[in-house]
């Protein structure tokens, strides 16, 4: 109220103002609160005061002054605090505060004008106070309360002062990375960094700030900018809020960022699409934006821009994810309960990254709150999901964990039918991470996963299969230019299939396949000066693999053992990027990485005739090689060069050069990838897969950021690529080099996004038109396919399009859609039959000459938020999600076995009918 | 939370559905060819043995279909490098032979070419025939690897390996059923009488001729052993080497392609994993079209040099008492009903006997009835013929 007055009082002094004449004052204290020294000066001079106690209390202060003129006085006793002060006639002074932001900011909130502030010349100033009392009114609905910021400085030497702060979630506390900052009417703004500070260049003058990011409740706030000063935010999740950009956090960030083809995904903001047997799945949004899409329907894998599921580095906290799903690929292995945003890269990827030809899905768990205890969990008619968040040292450190599985064993166990009773099909994974902030230049996280499969896809077979790893970060600031961060990783993956047909049967087998990659690395950020960005590092890993086993079960058995020896390997490489700020339009990045990689003993390789297709009748030799002994170098360098050019402020266009090698690879001779891919590395036979990308795009902003467009183009060439050869069986084979073939690939595409970030209606809306290619022409007929020709690839699929379309009815009830259109896959068809000598065959055609029928989807689901009361222990949130709503029988896949002679013909889908769930969620 | 892990039964309106889907999600289906490609199958195999050679032409036909179409009143001509030209001639629906016998001469190369009466004209690769590599020697041994049985290897000598091989065997056995005597059941008036046999029906002898693709290059060992390879492997409880057994393998020096074709085409019908099927694709022979590029041919021509070798084993020698393979029926005699009691499944002696499906076992002493055995128990023409084979050395 006290403030009020005082406003009144300066509104209604606004022009009696003029310079006064001044009293000498002479004076001399020692820690006298301000207050003190104001009513001393009151006392002892004609002056009086009108202020608010509480401004004035707190700071205690010193100074000695002889003679000199009101002015000094005020000026030096003000320096260091956010009050301004103006004389008026009568020698009335009165104390206004610059900045009020909340009642309860911290004592270091005030940022130091560094400018003397004296009465300021408000005649010239026609943008400040009064004007805002007005619109205040209006938008008291939407906006924050008036917030001063900086103190008015003397003389006009700065017509624009720099507004920094930094944004917190107001729940856990954690810091909010790229929020974006926008100022209303001045087309400016900017992102919080990764600690959630920004800094921004502002005129002086009243703005309107706008800040929004994903998953947070936006604001608007009404700033009278003074002078430098700071503005922080404590922000609420917004989980009921539709109108927020699912995809990107950073809403600038689209145009801006250097590099292109990186799709941001916050997973928070997973639950408005659909689910499906009401699973958020983060790779699931993934396939819904142009270049990523899956194999299929229930096919785990992802083809990133025409590239092999394989050629994706899938990283959690820095450990590679074998394999990114559960169940087939109807599940993704990540919890999107404990994910906090994942960096798709698919067309230029950091040079940090690599090992991987097509894309890198660089997902962070997030850390815990540090400062009370929480959780969330949902519960579908899968699975059941709980995530807790407990502080362990006050603000510094905190543990997450979080937990998934699926009940579908006791389910089925309770059914009465037999058929289903035996049945199994069940995963969990689990998911821990400890951060620990040391001291302001050190702090550690660790991260600990483990995800298990188990399922049998015939009643005497299990197959079962498991991710496993861990990964440590220390982060080290030097100094305020150079951070580092340090990694150890591991990650395992390894699959069974257990065959047991009875008990004790001689046909009972266990078959065991296993990989396992340690990761060391180094990776520094030096930041040089604006223009300047460096990030350079090492990175080594080792990996080894145990192809496989297979094991009798019974002691009289009819299965043969199989041992198939262990292969070992070591990556290396080292790598510099400087993001280079040529001016404010033209921006480059360039990157470099080197990569090398040595295959190593012991081992037993085959030699084979020169020239010819490796075969058994082509085997002439065999080499041996001890432990650790190198077998085979490869190596090479990879450019990730990136420019981006504003044509206008909204505008920009970006262009890059991506090369990547791959040294592991997947053997597969199914048309997706399934658990029982196995993975080899490169050696004497296998050389290393290698790729470049052209890129080239538009990105566009419109209307305030509230519509990003984007289009982008790209054409990739691969080569090495690897395919199997016809009917080619890979699973423990000890010669696969005998079963494959290494050729060549090029992708092109056009990929459209226009998506709206806000309003009751939102989404986006993405078009593909791609071609991915591929070409096997050896010199004999068996190393080649289709005559050599390019034949469309397995994942070729030319049209594809996504909308996902959000509306708001109310703060509590949302509906969203999600449609989705694709060509449908490349197949080769079985043509006919025909009889030579005496057997019947099928007659193919030519490779991948023909598609299965169109696939399109559209699904439903319907958002309930839980009552929004604060007070309330917990948060709930309903979905009803429809997946399938017009029951397209999408085929699968459709495939023919000679079964005893006759063909038989097979058509798989995995979900024909209109499939509903409910899913509960809740927070605490 | 707890409430929902509790048993509600609403769960199973959701979860029923959602688990036979996904384990029902394949499922078999009468296919429709949506795209029936029509082809021309050439089945050639031409050899160094002075006969008239053979062609098969066919045309691929669609699933709903079970026969193929002959290619009918094609011509077809085998050129070599001389250009001698062998005309073939039809000698019935889409099976062709030379008009005069000839074999094909080591290194010199010869070309299928193939004319349709609808004007279409093909032309296999040239292939150059192999040189002789004649099949030293079979062996046979009682082997004990996975099961136990009978196995018959080609020798080679060192200079065969590196050549590339295909086998083809007929196997020859001698037929003795377990429950023959001299007696048999005959008609006198309505009574059944037993009588001494008026047939011979106790030692037959079948041939079978193999079926699968056996392929093999053999390899130099590093011994001095002889490389050797299995083409044949009897199962000890196959009735067939009960008494006396015969192998005739013929063996066919053939060029690597033809080797790669046939091993690849033997792999290609092999049963995939259900769940994710491996893809397979078209894969050409030797034989193209001439005149449209794009039209696919299925089959090959190819060329081969032939030998072949004979071996004899009997039962004794391998498995001295113990005891035969089991025979195709258990034997067992039994009495049938009286003709009152018989039933359309059980049928009386007097059925049987008309409708030759047994053979006298026994006269049961007290009641005078007849036992009797399965017809296959005691007559081996059931299984073979008795006529001894030319080639059969006893």
């Amino acid at each position: 109220m006290k403030a009020l007055v005082i406003l009144c009082i300066l509104l209604g002094s606004f022009f009696g103002f003029s310079q006064t004449q001044e009293n000498q004052i002479t004076m001399s204290f020692e820690n006298w609160s301000l207050k003190e020294v104001v009513s001393h000066i009151q006392k002892t001079t004609d002056y009086s005061f009108f202020y608010v106690n509480e401004w004035l209390s707190g700071d205690s202060v010193s100074g000695n002054f002889d003679s000199v003129s009101i002015n000094e006085v005020l000026g030096q006793l003000f320096k260091d605090t956010d009050i301004n002060y103006y004389m008026m006639e009568g020698q009335r002074i009165i104390l206004t505060r610059g900045n009020v932001i909340y009642d309860k900011l911290p004592e270091d909130f005030f940022v130091t004008s560094k400018i003397d502030s004296i009465v300021p010349e408000i005649e010239d100033d026609k943008d400040i106070l009064p004007i805002l009392h007005k619109e205040d009114d209006e938008l008291a609905q939407k906006t924050n309360q008036l917030v001063r910021i900086g103190k008015e400085s003397k003389g006009r030497l700065k017509q624009s002062a720099t507004l920094t702060g930094s944004a917190v979630n107001s729940i856990n506390g954690q810091p909010i990375p790229d929020l974006a900052i926008l100022v209303q009417g001045t087309g400016k703004g900017t992102t919080t960094n990764a600690q959630g500070y920004y800094t921004i260049d502002l005129p002086l003058g009243p703005h309107m700030i706008e800040v929004s990011g994903l998953g947070i409740q936006g604001e608007l706030q009404k700033i009278i900018l003074y002078g430098d000063g700071n503005l922080d935010f404590e922000l609420d999740e917004s989980f009921e809020m539709l109108d927020e950009v699912v995809v990107k956090g950073n809403r600038n960030d689209n145009i801006e960022r250097t590099i292109g083809g990186v799709l941001q995904i916050e997973v928070k903001e997973i639950k408005k699409i659909p689910l499906v047997l009401g699973e958020r799945d983060i790779f699931k949004v993934a396939t819904t934006l142009p270049g990523i899409s899956t194999a299929g329907e229930g096919a785990s894998g992802y083809n990133v821009r025409g590239g092999r599921a394989d050629q994706n580095l899938i990283l959690l906290d820095h450990a590679v994810l074998y394999n990114p799903s559960h169940f087939f690929g109807l599940f993704s292995a990540v919890n999107p309960f404990t994910s906090s945003n994942v960096d798709v890269y698919k067309g230029n990827i950091p040079a940090e990254f690599g090992g991987r030809l097509s894309s890198v899905f660089d997902i962070k768990t997030k850390d815990g709150n540090p400062k009370k205890f929480s959780g969330e969990a949902s519960i579908g008619p899968v699975t059941g999901n709980l995530t807790l968040e407990i502080p362990v040292v006050e603000e510094k450190a905190s543990f997450l964990i979080g937990g998934r599985a699926t009940y579908s064993k006791w389910i089925l166990r309770s059914l009465k039918e037999e058929d289903l009773r035996n049945n199994e099909a069940s995963f969990f994974d689990i998911i821990a991470k400890y951060n620990h902030k040391l001291d302001e230049k050190n702090s550690i996280s660790a991260m600990g996963y483990y995800s298990d499969d188990a399922f049998n896809i015939t009643r005497d077979s299990l197959y079962s299969y498991s991710n496993q790893s861990f990964s440590i970060e220390w982060s080290h600031k030097f100094n305020n230019k150079t951070k580092g961060e340090f990694i150890l990783a591991n990650s395992n993956y390894s699959f069974n299939i257990d065959f047991d047909v009875d008990a004790a049967s001689v046909n009972d087998f266990k078959l065991k396949y296993r990989i396992n990659e340690t990761l060391l690395k180094l990776k520094m950020k030096y930041l040089h000066n604006d223009s300047h960005n460096f990030d350079y590092g090492i990175s080594g890993k080792l990996y080894n693999v145990e192809p496989g086993s297979i094991e009798p079960l019974a002691s009289e058995t009819v299965v043969p053992s199989v041992f198939i020896p262990e292969e070992r390997g070591v990556e290396a490489a080292i790598f510099i990027s400087d993001d280079f700020k040529i001016n404010k339009k033209l921006s480059v990045n360039l990157g470099l990485r080197y990569s090398m990689f040595a295959a190593l003993g012991e081992s037993i390789q085959r030699i084979y005739e020169e020239g010819m297709p490796r075969n058994e009748t082509t085997l002439i030799n065999t080499e041996a090689f001890d432990k650790n002994e190198i077998i085979k170098t490869y190596g090479g360098p990879e450019a990730r060069i990136s420019t981006r050019y504003f044509i206008t402020p909204n505008t920009s266009i970006k262009a890059g050069y991506n090369s990547t090698y791959q040294y592991v690879h997947t053997l597969s001779n199914n048309t997706t990838a399934s658990p029982t891919d196995t993975w080899k590395l490169s050696d004497i036979n296998i050389k290393p897969q290698r790729a470049d990308q052209f890129t080239l795009g538009l990105h566009k902003n419109l209307n305030e950021n509230e519509y990003e467009l984007s289009l982008e183009g790209y054409y990739k060439k691969f080569d090495n690529i690897l395919d199997y050869k016809t009917g080619a069986d890979l699973l423990l084979d000890e010669a696969v080099e005998t079963r494959v073939l290494q050729g060549q690939g090029k992708s092109y595409g056009v990929e459209l996004l226009a998506k709206k970030n806000n309003g009751k209606l939102n989404g986006w809306l993405g078009y593909t038109y791609s071609r991915s290619q591929i070409k096997f022409d050896g010199a004999t007929e068996e190393e080649r396919v289709n005559n050599g020709a390019y034949l469309p690839s397995n994942f070729d699929k030319p049209h594809d399009l996504s909308l996902v379309a959000n509306y708001k009815f109310s703060k509590r009830f949302s509906l969203s859609t999600n449609f989705v259109y694709q060509t449908g896959r490349p197949v080769t068809y079985p043509v006919g039959n025909y009889l030579y000598e005496g057997k019947e065959y099928t007659f193919y055609t030519d490779r991948n000459k023909f598609r299965i029928p169109d696939y399109y989807r559209l699904d439903v689901s319907f958002n309930v938020e839980g009552n929004h009361k604060i007070k309330k222990f917990a948060h709930s949130f309903w979905n009803i999600s429809i997946y399938n709503v017009l029951g397209r029988n999408n085929p699968y896949s459709v495939f023919f076995v000679t079964e005893n002679g006759q063909i038989r013909a097979y058509k798989s889908s995995i979900f024909s009918i209109p499939i509903p769930t409910i899913t509960y969620n809740f927070k605490f | 939370m707890k409430v929902y892990q509790s048993t509600n039964p609403r769960w199973y309106m959701v979860l029923i559905p959602m688990v036979s889907l996904i384990f029902g999600c394949i499922e078999s289906f009468e296919p429709q060819t949506e795209v029936f490609e029509d082809a021309l199958v050439i089945e050639a195999t031409i050899t160094d043995e002075l006969k008239r050679q053979e062609v098969l032409l066919t045309r691929a036909f669609r699933f709903e279909e079970f026969v193929p179409l002959p290619e009918t009143n094609a011509v077809v001509i085998v050129v070599d490098d001389l250009q001698n030209e062998y005309v073939f001639e039809e000698e019935a629906s889409g099976k062709y032979i030379s008009t005069s016998s000839f074999g094909v001469e080591a290194g010199r190369s010869y070309q299928l070419l193939v004319t349709t009466s609808s004007g279409s004209q093909y032309a296999s690769d040239i292939v150059i025939a192999p040189q002789p590599s004649p099949i030293q020697d079979l062996s046979v041994a009682r082997v004990e690897d996975i099961n136990e049985g009978m196995a018959i290897f080609v020798e080679y000598e060192p200079s065969q390996t590196s050549n590339y091989y295909r086998y083809h065997y007929e196997e020859t056995y001698k037929i003795i059923p377990p429950e023959w005597n001299n007696q048999m059941l005959r008609f006198e008036g309505p009574a059944l009488v037993v009588v001494t046999r008026d047939r011979e029906e106790r030692v037959c002898f079948n041939t079978n001729v193999s079926e699968d693709t056996v392929l093999n290059k053999p390899k130099q060992s590093n011994a001095n052993n002889v490389p050797q390879f299995q083409v044949r492997f009897i199962d000890r409880d196959n009735y067939i080497i009960s008494h006396r057994y015969s192998i005739l393998v013929k063996q066919l020096a053939i060029s690597e392609a033809s080797f790669e074709y046939l091993k690849r085409l033997d792999e290609s019908s092999g049963a995939d994993d259900l769940f994710s099927p491996s893809q397979p694709g078209f894969f050409s022979g030797n034989v193209n079209s001439t005149s449209n590029s794009d039209e696919n041919v299925l089959g090959f021509f190819h060329v081969a040099s032939v030998s072949s070798k004979r071996l004899f084993f009997n039962y004794e020698d391998f498995f001295p008492s113990e005891p035969l393979p089991p025979y195709v029926d258990y034997c067992l005699p039994y009495i049938p009903p009286p003709l009152e009691e018989a039933t359309s499944e059980n049928p009386s002696l007097g059925e049987l006997v008309s409708s030759n499906s047994v053979r006298y076992h026994s006269t049961i002493p007290l009641t005078g009835e007849f036992a009797v055995v399965p017809r296959v128990c005691g007559d081996c023409t059931v299984l073979g013929d008795i006529n001894v084979p030319e080639f059969w050395e006893d």
